[in-house]
């Protein structure tokens, strides 16, 4: 963002002192700490933002993908653009992997508690979009417990009245000084490889990836011959009114079932080809063929998708 | 007669250019010297003398800006003083509304989120312009202000100009700070104590003289054989002339300066000529001296609109 000098209008639409998200920073942090740096109470910006939108005021957020939040009365008070700012949710991901303008959070989880990393609050006041992700309790960074109680026994919350950013309603605790326990590595590494899903589906997410994705877990629960966890028949779409959401459909339950049944994102993307036998496991198939177009198609893409898991 | 007819000039062009006159250069340099020594005045000037621009023109210089990647920056902060009196919370909302969007909050906390926020900002000089409107509660807040900055734990020592118009000898707050009350004692003990109270008077002959001549080089694409600086005795002796100068300074105001060159500029221009001459200054000069009080009877219906009529849907 450029400097904002007196005499530009934009200094009397902005509030005194600008934040701007930093790398992978969630809506929430980012609305505290313009509370933090502006003297604020905890969820000011946020108050102020949804009440200048009465259509907003009396909702209440998830922060996932809030839909209908007024992002550009928040873009236009911090002066940065309207995507950048989309971009702490995870509302444009979702968009685009279940094919709808306006995705609920319940399509990532079906219910959420704030949890957070001591050592990221200590360290830069930094809340992450990861701490929004189901099955996610520790830090991939920092390789430590996420919080969701305060030592005084409260359970976190992100905004209260009267209570300044970034610490516990109750007590006063700052978030930074809550326990910073070493993860277990098993856990890690479980956490490590549920991470590696969602960012299979930030990266290729969309609604055939997602079906695929649903046929890959349905045909190896029928292959294996056990189910280990209720899997829908058919994936349940979003309907507009946002009321017919299905537990079973929601990113963060397939991505808890392709772990289980210890599917790698690469088998989801090789399954998403146009193949004639869809309900067969790639793995199995042997054609007849000497030159097998679709053989090669499987090879290209596998290669592909190597060839972009290294570079990242 | 000529088949090809007279194209008529474009309407006058009024350029409103900051002009760095004499008195800007005694007020600003004013300004630059509390806000350099961190000292508290009174300054005063009579009114239509150039003081709010000055202020402006120095905000913009003083390079105030807003960054997320480093802070808000108002070394310089000026506003101007709520009128109709009211409480000390119309003071406390006119300095908020300077840093930009300040959500609504009780008085109690917006009290010390100035206090915080100023400090934090940076502010090394605080001027309130037309200050002869501040009341007492309003100077009660404006000492709190500054002693709650000049406290720990932030120890910010700020200048503190309170601009004023004035008329006449009196000195507007002068006699407030000379009451014998413990806060009046406090706020002019905190003033200057070598130039607790100044007045910066307005143009000699000499210095319309220079303003002039920058009028002659704004207006020359205009009247391209202007010259202005023939006329500075006229100019000068109808500006001071009693009406004009009622306290009888023998000096010019700006805003008088401009009104007379512009509206002698703009008859000259209108009557297609390209130089001001003796006839339109002295039609002007009289219009300001002589019929300023005249009222106007407005009862015809203008020959050509130049607005466009819409009719609203």
């Amino acid at each position: 963002m450029a400097q904002i000098a007196f005499s530009d209008p934009t200094w009397r639409t902005t509030f005194p002192f600008l934040v701007e998200p930093l790398t992978d920073e969630w809506l929430v942090g980012l609305l505290l700490r313009c509370d933090e740096i502006n003297h604020w109470e905890s969820g000011t910006t946020l108050t102020y933002i949804c009440r200048k939108n009465e259509k907003t005021a009396n909702s209440s957020w998830t922060f996932i993908a809030p839909p209908g939040f007024p992002f550009d009365e928040l873009a236009a008070s911090l002066a940065i653009p309207n995507e950048v700012l989309v971009a702490t949710t995870y509302q444009a991901e979702l968009a685009r992997i279940y094919g709808v303008a306006d995705p609920h959070s319940l399509l990532l989880q079906a219910s959420f508690s704030f949890r957070l990393c001591p050592a990221c609050v200590a360290e830069e006041r930094l809340l992450t979009r990861t701490l929004a992700l189901p099955h996610m309790t520790i830090c991939p960074q920092h390789r430590i417990e996420l919080v969701t109680t305060c030592l005084c026994g409260a359970t976190l919350r992100p905004f209260h009245k009267q209570t300044p950013p970034f610490r516990c309603f109750k007590c006063g605790l700052d978030w930074a000084k809550l326990p910073k326990i070493q993860a277990d590595q098993t856990r890690s590494q479980i956490e490590a490889q549920l991470l590696s899903y969602y960012q299979f589906f930030w990266t290729y997410g969309t609604p055939d990836v997602l079906e695929s994705a649903l046929q890959l877990v349905y045909d190896s629960v029928v292959e294996k011959g056990e189910i280990r966890a209720p899997l829908s028949d058919r994936l349940s779409w979003p309907e507009s009114s946002g009321r017919s959401y299905r537990r079973t459909s929601s990113l963060g339950y397939i991505v808890h079932l392709l772990w289980q049944l210890d599917l790698a994102p690469g088998d989801i993307l090789v399954y998403a080809g146009p193949l004639p036998w869809r309900s067969m496991k790639w793995l199995t198939f042997q054609c007849s063929e000497p030159c097998c177009p679709y053989v090669a198609m499987i090879k290209k893409r596998r290669h592909i998708l190597k060839e972009d898991l290294q570079e990242k | 007669m000529s088949d090809h007819p007279i194209t008529p000039r474009p309407p006058f062009v009024i350029h409103d250019y900051f002009l760095e006159t004499a008195f800007e250069l005694r007020f600003q340099g004013l300004l630059r010297q509390a806000w350099h020594e961190r000292s508290w005045h009174v300054i005063a000037a009579l009114p239509g003398s150039g003081k709010s621009l000055g202020i402006a023109d120095l905000t913009h210089q003083s390079q105030g800006y807003k960054d997320s990647k480093r802070t808000t920056h108002i070394p310089f902060l000026a506003i101007r003083a709520p009128k109709n009196g009211g409480t000390d919370l119309a003071l406390g909302t006119a300095f908020c509304t300077i840093f930009g969007i300040v959500p609504s909050m009780p008085w109690y906390i917006r009290r010390a989120w100035l206090v915080q926020t100023m400090a934090q900002a940076g502010v090394e000089c605080i001027v309130v312009d037309d200050a002869q409107d501040l009341n007492l509660a309003h100077l009660a807040f404006l000492k709190e202000l500054t002693d709650n900055l000049a406290a720990p734990p932030y120890e910010r020592q700020v200048a503190l100009c309170l601009v004023t118009a004035h008329s006449g000898k009196v000195i507007p707050l002068k006699e407030i700070f000379s009451r014998p009350d413990i806060l009046w004692r406090q706020f002019r003990r905190r003033l200057d104590s070598e130039r607790p109270f100044c007045l910066v008077t307005g143009h000699t002959e000499e210095e319309v003289c220079s303003i002039l001549e920058a009028y002659e080089t704004i207006y020359r694409d205009q009247l391209p054989d202007l010259h202005l600086l023939r006329w500075t005795k006229p100019i000068f002796t109808w500006l001071t002339h009693a009406t004009l100068d009622p306290d009888g300074t023998k000096r010019a105001t700006m805003d008088h300066l401009a009104r007379l060159v512009t509206a002698a500029l703009r008859r000259s221009y209108e009557q297609g000529a390209s130089d001001v001459d003796a006839e339109a200054l002295r039609q002007t000069a009289e219009l300001m001296l002589l019929r300023r009080d005249e009222i106007a009877e407005i009862a015809s219906i203008p020959p050509d609109s130049s607005f466009p009529i819409k009719e609203v849907s």
